[in-house]
């Protein structure tokens, strides 16, 4: 289905220019690689603000009883840093790899829709002001309870809550709304725009990731869309959608987000193993082993990540089949995911392994988050999830698994690539202070919730019992070691793109080995147009 | 899509047009589901 364009064809105005000037660069921006650096500082700034609220959130956790906030602040500052951190740090930032590197790995000359692309960004910016609103609306008298329903925005508390609740659903529209333009387009870029002789099967495993992440959210974040639109209803309407005194059925919006909601966790996995996918056969030396099946376990993680939702929900009371189901379906998933790792780890195998920090965090990603999928089986098995569900075991879980699983893999892939996005080499030195500084700080801070969960200690409250003091006290210190640690990346991001080592085009030497993309053919940066000459793949 | 574009362009143009409505239309089935599962399930 690949495509090619001719430079003959090109129309010579439009493609020989240099980039625009001033705001309207970045405000009309069409340029794939403007789009991409937008979405990444869009990213960073959200990683400020909801870590700023996980900083609130450990504060008053340091000890028992109420010191900073009011229980329903709490709550809503629980929801909205998971929000944030999904949609606006993890979900963002890999679209802005994605913008950045797929044209140029496939040798596209841009994404597939461009005016779409910025469509997509620019609604980014609305939807966190609409969030950070429903955070904020609270302090205006009259305007009801905060949003102190968690993320998963459960009714009937999710009717019963303020004007906040109104303003985080037209947030969620809007952030679904972009998510699905965005995946639209990666999609088409990826089916119509490779470069001659690229074809399906020698496209870099990023680009696989972002094919089947891209699918993903187009079959699950309409079904959130849809669900949050019932509650609108319900809350204004009149409707009973999910109201039992009405003929409705609570239970019903469960599903309907969890539908969305564990394939999501995909979602934000899968562009971080393509991201491994490049890392480790670089600085190992060695092809990735086994690129084929690698492709096929993604394939499988996709198809299996959609039906297994309701293992959020053992609690409510479903029918033993249907819990005998999904408890099946999920432990099944620990197939591809653990055949994945090992495929990375054989990559590793007696290669010329050097240890550079994108490298660091690779393998850290591989140690911790296994550690996450044996945290997530035990969660799986039904009877054990009754006495784990709503504790800080589960807290625990998802922290390990999406943090090293999406949140450092980002990290990897930003230090991979930032020598070819800024045409510099970042400092390395500090690179690996940074990586041991948050891969410690962050085991302090979540490892202690795996015994304060198990010890019986619940999740989303404000207030504890005295016996979970010490845990606590390790994990908020842990936190703030932790939250610090971020602004020594942002100072090795600000050194790297204002000066230092110049980078070649091809700045580590084990980049070219097994299936990589086109980017490495393109200077470090690489010019505001990729490819006017279409690229041949051999 | 303008005059000056060439046959090959327009053809490409076309076609990712063509698979985004593709991919747009089974979000916009997919949006809807809910309704249809409610009516399926819940009510009757």
């Amino acid at each position: 289905m690949s495509a090619v364009i001719h430079e003959s064809d090109l129309n010579s105005e439009a493609h020989h220019h240099g980039p625009p000037t001033g705001f309207k660069r970045w405000l009309y921006s069409t340029n794939h690689k403007d789009i991409g650096t937008m979405y990444l500082i869009f990213a960073l700034v959200m990683l400020f603000l909801g870590g700023a609220m996980a900083m609130l959130i450990r504060a008053e956790l340091y000890m028992p009883g109420l010191q900073i906030v009011n229980p329903d602040l709490y709550n809503n500052l629980v929801t909205d840093h998971a929000l944030i951190m999904v949609f606006g740090l993890v979900m963002p930032a890999a679209a802005g790899m994605a913008n950045w590197m797929i044209p140029m790995m496939i040798g596209a000359p841009d994404m597939a829709l461009p005016r779409m692309n910025n469509m997509s960004f620019w609604l980014l910016p609305a939807a966190a002001i609409l969030l950070v609103s429903s955070l904020l609306v609270q302090f205006i008298p009259g305007t009801g309870t905060p949003v102190n329903t968690g993320w998963t925005l459960y009714p009937p508390l999710s009717v019963q809550v303020g004007l906040g609740m109104d303003l985080l659903i037209f947030s969620v529209h809007l952030l679904g709304i972009s998510s699905i333009m965005a995946s639209i387009n990666i999609v088409t870029t990826i089916l119509n725009m490779r470069a001659p002789g690229m074809t399906m099967m020698k496209m870099p495993l990023f680009v696989w990731a972002w094919f089947f992440t891209g699918l993903l959210l187009i079959i699950i974040m309409p079904v959130l869309a849809g669900g949050v639109t019932m509650l609108l209803f319900d809350r204004h309407f009149g409707t009973s959608f999910f109201d039992a005194a009405g003929g409705g059925d609570p239970v019903l919006f469960q599903h309907l987000f969890w539908f969305f909601g564990h394939p999501e966790v995909y979602v934000l996995l899968l562009p971080s193993i393509g991201v491994l996918g490049m890392v480790i056969p670089t600085f190992s030396r060695k092809p990735l082993f086994g690129y084929k099946p690698l492709v096929y376990f993604m394939g499988f993680l996709f198809a299996l990540g959609l039906i297994v939702w309701a293992h959020h929900q053992y609690t409510i009371g479903m029918s033993l089949g249907a819990t005998t189901y999904f408890m099946i379906g999920t432990i099944l998933i620990s197939i591809p995911v653990g055949l994945m790792i090992f495929n990375f780890i054989f990559t590793m195998w007696r290669g010329s392994m050097t240890f550079e920090t994108p490298m660091l965090f690779a393998i850290a990603i591989i140690l911790m988050f296994s550690f996450a999928g044996v945290t997530g089986v035990m969660l799986a098995v039904v009877p054990a999830d009754l006495q784990y569900h709503d504790t800080y075991f589960v807290v625990a879980h998802f922290h390990y698994a999406l943090i090293p699983g999406a949140v450092f893999g980002l990290y990897a892939g930003v230090f991979y690539w930032l020598p070819k996005w800024t045409g510099h080499m970042y400092d390395e030195k500090l690179g690996k202070i940074f990586f041991w500084w948050t891969t410690l700080s962050f085991n302090l801070t979540f490892f202690p919730q795996h015994f304060s969960g198990l010890a019986g200690m619940p999740r989303r409250i404000i207030d504890y019992n005295i016996q979970y003091i010490e845990f606590n006290q390790i994990s908020s210190i842990g936190a703030f070691l932790f939250g610090l640690s971020h602004l020594l990346f942002l100072y090795i991001i600000i050194k790297t793109v204002k000066g230092g080592e110049k980078a070649p085009a091809k700045p580590w030497d084990g980049a070219q080995i097994g299936t990589p993309g086109l980017e490495w053919t393109l200077p470090s940066p690489p010019p505001f147009h990729s490819f006017t000459t279409p690229p041949e793949v051999k | 899509m303008t005059k000056e574009d060439s046959t090959e362009e327009q053809q490409l143009r076309k076609s990712n047009l063509r698979v985004a409505i593709i991919l747009g239309v089974i979000a916009l089935m997919v949006a809807l589901s809910p309704f249809y599962f409610l009516n399926r399930v819940v009510i009757n």
